[in-house]
């Protein structure tokens, strides 16, 4: 079970790692340590539990650990609150974002769509980058990002909501790059 | 409510998370809201594209080390762990913190017994036996030859 789980589940652990630190030297790291944990506690795996998801949350545990560890200075933690802009008033990127959607669609319609928004997403907050990547890339729904990030459900929809605002204004961002041929 | 006020139903009608309610209430108002139509067409798009979004596989190598790994852990539970991985456990897990602990206690322990070792009386007889040893090997004033007094007061001066 556990060979076959390793088979099948390493690169999906190592695409996850890859997108919470863009970096293949540090995922290898955290993938391998996420691993190590699993087959240390494996005598205390309850069965009837999905074993993927208790993965994925020893692997969110090892990146955090990671993070304190090498990056104190701008470690911004995937369990704590993020700010909320919409509580006074609409942020300006927001309004100018809106009046740039028809461009943004345009820009998600071209062939190198996925160009556009893999850059957008490498751009965004850490949690904002995990979250979509549990989301749209892995697939999850709320209730299993909810379990393996530990938020509670309504913070996960208003989280992946917040996320994508961000991804839409990433994404204007790159449109007027493209405009200027840059 | 504002357009701002429908982010996260678009994002939660976007992942099919809404209830049958909620995905009316969104329907009807994306229908007639332009800009609202647009949210939810460019969260639909980019979700559609980072799902098939190319992504790195494991290395090869890392794949090859987790799979023999896990061989040993399946094969032969928890001792099928080289000492080099159960070391680096031993480091990085809590036994460090316990040795550490259990070394401190036995300090403790040791300093407490010998305390109470350097407390506890002499017994009489050892205390008779030593004293009677002393007084056989100690010089008596009898027995230190004359003038000898004099000479050591010289050898002081000179220095």
């Amino acid at each position: 079970m556990l060979q076959r789980f390793v088979e099948e589940f390493s690169d999906s652990a190592f695409q996850f790692a890859y997108r919470l630190c863009e970096d293949a030297e540090q995922s290898r790291e955290l993938v391998q340590e996420a691993f190590y944990r699993l087959f240390k506690s494996w005598d205390r795996y309850d069965s009837s539990q999905p074993l993927e998801k208790w993965f994925l949350v020893i692997l969110k545990n090892v990146y955090i650990d990671h993070s304190k560890k090498f990056d104190r200075k701008h470690m911004v933690s995937l369990d704590m609150p993020v700010r909320h802009e919409d509580g006074e008033g609409v942020p300006i990127s927001e309004t100018i974002a809106d009046g740039r959607d028809g461009e943004v669609l345009d820009l998600l319609e071209k062939r190198e769509a996925s160009g556009h928004l893999e850059a957008a997403l490498a751009a965004l907050s850490r949690e904002h980058r995990a979250i979509l990547t549990l989301c749209d890339i892995q697939g999850m729904g709320y209730e299993e990002i909810s379990g393996v990030l530990g938020l509670p459900l309504g913070t996960v929809r208003s989280r992946v909501s917040r996320a994508r605002t961000a991804l839409r204004e990433g994404l204007v961002k790159r449109t007027g790059m493209v405009a200027y041929g840059l | 409510m504002g357009c701002e006020g429908w982010t996260d139903l678009l994002s939660a009608y976007a992942d099919r998370e809404t209830s049958p309610e909620e995905s009316a209430q969104v329907e009807a108002h994306a229908a007639g809201c332009r800009s609202c139509g647009r949210r939810l067409a460019i969260m639909a798009k980019s979700k559609e594209v980072l799902s098939r979004l190319p992504l790195p596989e494991a290395p090869r190598d890392l794949k090859e080390a987790l799979l023999r790994q896990a061989a040993r852990v399946e094969g032969q539970g928890r001792t099928g762990l080289s000492f080099a991985e159960r070391l680096a456990a031993w480091l990085s897990g809590s036994a460090p913190r316990y040795g550490l602990a259990f070394g401190l206690a036995a300090f403790l322990l040791v300093g407490l017994w010998i305390e109470r070792r350097q407390d506890e009386p002499v017994p009489l007889d050892l205390m008779l036996s030593a004293h009677r040893q002393y007084a056989e090997t100690a010089v008596s004033p009898a027995s230190v030859p004359a003038g000898a007094d004099e000479e050591l007061e010289e050898e002081e001066g000179d220095e």
